[in-house]
């Protein structure tokens, strides 16, 4: 077992990133028991993990089973740190409304973004799948969103996407919300047709997106 | 378009080029199934209705000729949708309508171990299985020398809608054994479906695989957990004399050696993929594809037109759109496809 808050931080993110939910779980309930601070073992051990398995997701040594297997052993995780957080914690505050467009059902990689997104800071409201273009717009004004985020697996679906933005159009509140959009048959060409503010092809680089958008990173950075 | 010589009868200039062998041309053709040839336009000009035609024989296949009218696909295929096999699962569905495809609304179980295994015999009966192969059994009477196509749902894919798709692939890792075994009898109840299409008079079947792609759970697990279910149906589907198509979506790019071991006839790939480089490396396959069914929908017919025709100039054995066509895609859109194919002008 880990003598430092650093090498347990380390096994810890070892742990998530090696998919191994019950080494994580001990892990957490030692530093629980050691007293070292929630907040950090959260973001060095179970983000960190998350974040180098996204990473390898991105190259494509792991694929959505490991992503999803890894994000069990962090939301384990989180459940044992959670109530052991003291002090507010620099959440930046963002919002991004997300969801599966109309007539697609296919909500893996929404649901990965989701878990990136929250990783990342993000408070993320989960519209679910199959979700009217309306629908989007709703509640992205209702939660004062920065960004709505549309995915789709299928060509059939894809333009369902245009329609989010021609509805922020006629209600003439493009400006206040940025649009991304991912999935399969996507690419950085159809974001640019129907107008969305920008195109990621996998999970951890829609959350640099999402960063870049909402002035989080400066977007040459 | 209708005669009697070889060259004309577009049943015969399909299986030609399924076989690889000399032809006057490309065949143009629409699968059916996660491909659809049933836009919102040629919906309501055929005389038929959705989700109306979902559910009935006459109806499913009356639609299908007159797609293939409509359009000038050289081919019928039923059914109209991707949701037949997981509604044999128990899988809750939504039939939707001309605007929206029918889909999947609600996975019923969360682990493999979960779904019952009856024999295929009693799966075939339930649903609309029946009604599928009874729509084949109509277009074999009445849709002349148009191809049949009877068109699946990957074994995976199905698995995948039976089970809580994230359930499903952590259980790929997780409990192989189980997640195994309800394959196999995914691939039990289709090897049944797919002879009683064939009996019935389809002439090709075309595997969708459209959700456990290798873009989506890796080569590895591609190799271990899909290929050998996909080896055990297309073997099946092979010893009824059928023609056997494989369609997956994504990226093929690590997984493609792998693709030759399947008793294939051809592979449809994605619109992303070059079909010059991959019928160089795969030459015992005939490539069918691949039309951005993005420009089918977006696109002016003239860019259509000179797409397909690249195509066919670039090797197609077999011209078709990539994947499922939005249904807002213009029929003047498809008929500058087929017609470019054919040869002849657009009226």
């Amino acid at each position: 077992m880990p003598e430092t808050p650093e090498d347990l931080h380390e096994a810890l993110a070892t742990a998530v990133l090696e998919l191994d939910e019950v080494l994580t779980a001990d892990l957490c309930n030692k530093a629980v028991a050691l007293g070292y601070d929630a907040w950090t073992t959260i973001e060095q051990g179970l983000i960190a993990g998350m974040n180098r398995a996204g990473k390898l997701f991105d190259e494509e040594e792991y694929f959505v089973p490991e992503l999803l297997i890894a994000s069990d052993a962090m939301y384990a995780g989180l459940g044992i740190l959670r109530p052991h957080i003291s002090q507010a914690n620099t959440i930046h505050g963002r919002r991004v409304v997300i969801g599966v467009v109309q007539g697609d059902t296919h909500d893996i990689g929404k649901n990965l973004v989701r878990i990136m997104l929250e990783v990342a800071g993000f408070e993320v409201f989960d519209l679910g799948r199959d979700v009217p273009a309306q629908a989007f717009v709703d509640r992205a004004v209702e939660v004062n969103a920065d960004v709505i985020a549309l995915s789709t697996l299928m060509t059939t679906t894809m333009t369902q996407m245009s329609k989010v933005v021609s509805i922020l159009e006629e209600g003439n509140i493009r400006h206040r919300f940025k649009v991304i959009v991912g999935g399969a048959p996507l690419s950085q060409q159809f974001s640019d047709r129907i107008g969305a503010d920008g195109y990621a092809p996998k999970a951890a680089q829609a959350v640099q997106l999402a960063r870049q958008l909402t002035g989080l990173v400066n977007a040459a950075a | 378009m209708a005669g009697t010589s070889v060259t004309t009868d577009r049943r015969a200039r399909l299986l030609r080029a399924l076989a690889r062998e000399p032809n006057d041309r490309p065949p143009v053709i629409c699968t059916g199934g996660s491909m659809s040839g049933v836009p919102e336009e040629v919906v309501a000009r055929s005389g038929y209705s959705l989700p109306e035609a979902h559910l009935d024989a006459a109806a499913m296949a009356g639609l299908a000729l007159a797609a293939a009218r409509l359009t000038g696909f050289e081919s019928v295929g039923v059914p109209l949708c991707t949701t037949v096999e997981a509604e044999v699962f128990d899988v809750g569905i939504n039939l939707g309508d001309a605007a929206t495809e029918a889909r999947i609304v609600q996975e019923p179980y969360e682990r493999s171990a979960d779904v019952a295994r009856l024999p295929p015999g009693q799966r075939m009966q339930r649903g609309r299985v029946g009604i599928t192969v009874e729509a084949v059994r109509i277009l074999a009477a009445t849709a002349g020398d148009l191809p049949i196509i009877g068109n699946l749902i990957g074994p995976v894919s199905v698995a995948a809608s039976a089970v809580r798709p994230e359930a499903f692939f952590r259980e790929l890792r997780t409990r192989p054994a189980e997640a195994h075994a309800l394959i196999e009898h995914v691939v039990d109840f289709e090897a049944e479906f797919a002879r009683a299409l064939v009996a019935a008079g389809a002439d090709v079947i075309v595997i969708h695989e459209d959700t456990a792609t290798p873009a989506l759970v890796g080569p590895k697990l591609f190799e271990q957990a899909v290929l050998p279910h996909l080896h055990r149906l297309t073997e099946a589907i092979k010893q009824t004399g059928a023609r056997v198509l494989l369609h997956m979506c994504g990226s093929i790019e690590r997984v493609e050696q792998q693709l030759d071991t399947l008793r294939c006839d051809g592979f449809i790939p994605d619109a992303a993929v070059s079909v010059h480089a991959f019928g160089c490396s795969h030459p015992q396959l005939a490539v069918v594809g691949n039309i951005s069914t993005f420009l089918l929908h977006q696109g002016q017919p003239g860019q259509i037109a000179s797409l397909g025709t690249r195509l066919a100039a670039d090797g197609v054995h077999v011209v078709s759109p990539a994947c499922g066509l939005a249904s807002a895609t213009p029929l003047a859109n498809i008929v500058a496809l087929t017609h470019a194919i054919a040869g002849e002008s657009v009226p």
